[in-house]
């Protein structure tokens, strides 16, 4: 980081368009190497705190009156982990794309805000819940599901002919 | 394997030839506008699983073994001047019986009874319909003349594990033979949701539907197809959630009750009341009121406190008419009818209860769908805090006693229905008036304490509530519960039996010593009576066995058997035992034997 710093320091006119066009693939890959194992670790954990929900029989979590709760809680805990698969995908196999600069930090940020509002939304969603509806933060979703499929079609994308 | 195949085939159609035909002759769950319980759950699902563990929702069901709770172990049953054989054939439910049809034409003067040495047409047919889940189950089988439904004659009771003769479930009477009913001109009305008899359809003919088998959401809250389609939109949804305000497409009953009321309790009221049912509500289109309408304007209520033109009609039609409903006082005194006696209510017409205020279909125990926290006196010092905090002071009893539970002295088990007494929802004050016996109300202090006498309660309330001393009240001593037993009318003679084996008077008073007098009771010509004496007999003491069906001398030597084993244990009231006869022989002459047709 300090090379390609001090590099663009002493030739910030030379900077040719080609290397302004490439993504910094190494730092892209620690990123989302992070995100996603950090995602399959929070989530895999809130997993684990469902099951004791289930095996504590609690109320709070399984009774029908919470079924809202239940399936939105058990839907964050599947985006999360889910997404927590895609992170370490796209580190896995960013190097082989073509993408640009600009779209390669575009779908790493959609992808990294996607990890987080949309199982955020479900959680919160199931947190306090209008019989049927899940809460206000349900609100979340949406959104994330947007740039979630933003994201992927733009790493589809950098795999182009 | 062609001939597997062929034969495999063969039996599936046939098996799907008559589930066809026996649709044909059933009622079909099928209204405009109504969207049926199963797609309420997807929004409400608790709502939905609260109504699903109740017992609305099972007061008619298509008969199924999920449904059918009856013994149907190839079973004769006799009785009542009907026989049936009942079995199981695979998940059918059968019966081989008097072809129901030429029965009801019987009965209805449609046809000639028999002549000596015809036999009337036997039938083999699968029974359709069982109502009832919690009590008894009875069961309904097709006329085979559009979808008309017919009873069965025989009810199973589940308590006893037993069937009896149909007409020997209620309060009728002694002598008469139960009629066959048609479940589409009676049941139908508050036995399912938004049901239409149709029954003039083409003459005799029947085609009747409902919205749903049983009580169920739409039944209280109206009809949903407009709602569940405005409500496919998310936005508005939560534009609802977010305004906090309700939904104007359906009707919920407690927000309903924060700017009306009486509109709210009348939703309970459509079928907890004694309301006028025009033809066009029996035989027609069926009930035009939905939940939130204003209920007299389709349905005028009966009211022996509030008479009007149509009550005097029927009264004019059938002078016992009133007596089958009220007690002589004006107060409603038979089962379902709970909103009748709240509306005659102090609390009701001055004050703010409704029936949510102690009742909820949801957050509630099924049984008596009191709401949550409502079992003992909170349902009252919602309103009546001072006396909750002094609770001794007003009712004189030790606070934690049953004498100081609002209910039992502001709603004692004055209705009678399903072999048994239910609180009142006339929530008045225990009085006693010079009258008792007949059809006259009993007071709750004597269904309570029921060792001691109209005199004792009076002077009683006399001392604690200045109340006045009625003139002519007997000096004997002898228990009011006692006299009502085998003094009164049918119906008071049902409920004074029923207290003996209620756990409060069981507590308040020697129940032990009733013995004699309750095993008189076992030779009352009415057999819901002997039904309700035999049980609290019961309770008593649990070797005292009963049957109330027996013949004659067969109860008689039942109530020997129990009046020795009482002696045996008693040996020092042997010397009374002619003081007793006597007393029972003199109530039993006194007996109100007017006729009574409890209207439960």
């Amino acid at each position: 980081m300090a090379k390609r710093s001090a590099a663009a320091k002493a030739a910030p006119a030379e900077k040719s368009k080609a290397e302004a066009a490439a993504p910094d693939v190494e730092a892209l890959v620690r990123r989302h190497l992070a995100w996603g194992w950090w995602s399959l670790a929070v989530f895999t954990t809130f997993g684990l705190v469902l099951e004791a929900a289930h095996g504590l029989k609690l109320g709070w979590y399984l009774d029908v009156s919470n079924a809202t709760r239940r399936l939105s809680f058990t839907l964050g805990h599947a985006h999360g982990t889910l997404l927590g698969f895609v992170n370490l995908a796209f580190a896995l196999t960013v190097p082989r794309t073509r993408m640009s600069a600009v779209s390669a930090s575009r779908a790493s940020w959609a992808l990294r805000a996607a990890t987080v509002l949309m199982p955020l939304g479900f959680i919160l969603g199931g947190m306090a819940f209008y019989a049927g509806d899940p809460g206000f933060g349900i609100v979340l979703v949406p959104p994330a599901a947007a740039l979630l499929v933003v994201g992927l079609v733009l790493i589809a994308r950098g795999f182009r002919r | 394997m062609l001939p597997l195949a062929g034969w495999s085939a063969r039996r599936h159609f046939a098996a799907e030839k008559r589930h066809d035909e026996f649709v044909a002759t059933v009622p079909q769950q099928l209204r405009a506008g109504y969207a049926t319980s199963d797609r309420c759950e997807a929004c409400h699902p608790s709502q939905y699983h609260s109504w699903h563990r109740g017992y609305h929702r099972t007061m008619t069901q298509y008969a199924t073994p999920a449904s059918v709770h009856a013994d149907f172990h190839d079973q004769k049953l006799h009785g009542n001047g009907y026989d049936a054989h009942i079995f199981r054939r695979g998940d059918d439910f059968m019966v081989e019986m008097v072809d129901p049809l030429w029965q009801y034409e019987v009965d209805f003067g449609q046809r000639p009874p028999l002549q000596p040495g015809e036999q009337p047409p036997r039938v083999e047919r699968r029974i359709s319909m069982v109502t009832g889940s919690h009590h008894m189950q009875a069961f309904w089988v097709p006329s085979l003349v559009g979808n008309g439904q017919l009873s069965l004659p025989f009810t199973y009771l589940f308590d006893d594990k037993r069937w009896v003769p149909r007409g020997e479930v209620f309060l009728h009477p002694p002598g008469g033979r139960h009629q066959e009913q048609v479940w589409n001109v009676s049941c139908i009305t508050c036995h399912t949701t938004a049901g239409q008899p149709h029954a003039l359809v083409g003459g005799k003919e029947v085609r009747s539907n409902v919205a749903e088998m049983g009580i169920a959401c739409e039944a209280c809250h109206g009809p949903a197809d407009e709602h569940i389609a405005a409500n496919q939109n998310p936005l508005r949804r939560y534009w609802l959630h977010l305004r906090g305000a309700g939904d104007p497409t359906i009707v919920n009953p407690a927000r309903l009750a924060r700017t009306n009321a009486t509109r709210a309790s009348e939703i309970c009221g459509q079928c907890h009341s004694l309301t006028e049912l025009s033809d066009d509500i029996y035989l027609g289109e069926g009930k035009r009121y939905v939940a939130g309408d204003e209920l007299e304007t389709s349905q005028p209520l009966l009211r022996q406190l509030h008479p009007t033109p149509l009550l005097d009609k029927h009264v004019k039609e059938d002078p016992a008419y009133l007596r089958g409903y009220f007690w002589a006082d004006g107060t409603i005194r038979v089962s379902s009818r709970d909103y009748t006696g709240m509306i005659e209510s102090k609390c009701n017409t001055s004050g703010k209860l409704w029936c949510g205020s102690c009742h909820s279909q949801h957050e509630s125990d099924p049984v008596n769908l009191l709401a949550e926290g409502m079992q003992t006196d909170a349902g009252c010092v919602q309103c009546h805090e001072k006396i909750g905090a002094a609770v001794a002071a007003h009712t004189h009893h030790k606070a934690d006693s049953i004498g100081s539970r609002c209910y039992n002295c502001h709603m004692p088990y004055t209705v009678y229905g399903l072999l048994k007494g239910i609180r009142n929802h006339r929530i008045d004050s225990p009085h006693v008036t010079g009258r008792s016996g007949g059809n006259e109300r009993p007071n709750a202090c004597n269904l309570c304490h029921v060792d001691r006498s109209l005199r004792w309660t009076a002077e009683k309330l006399n001392a604690w509530y200045r109340q006045p001393m009625p003139a002519g009240l007997a000096a004997d001593g002898t228990p009011a519960a006692i006299e009502w037993l085998l003094s009164g009318d049918a119906v008071l003679r049902a409920i004074a039996a029923w207290q003996f084996g209620w756990q409060g008077a069981q507590q308040a008073a020697h129940v032990d010593d009733a013995v004699p007098y309750l095993a008189a009771a076992l030779e009352d010509p009415y057999a819901a009576v002997r039904y309700v004496a035999g049980h609290a007999l019961a309770r008593i003491n649990p070797a005292n066995q009963f049957d109330y069906l027996a013949p004659l001398d067969e109860r008689a030597r039942a109530a020997q058997v129990i009046m020795q084993r009482w002696l045996s244990a008693h040996p020092d009231r042997a010397p009374q035992a002619a003081v007793i006869d006597s007393t029972i022989r003199g109530l039993v002459e006194k007996r109100d034997d007017s006729p009574v047709r409890a209207m439960e």
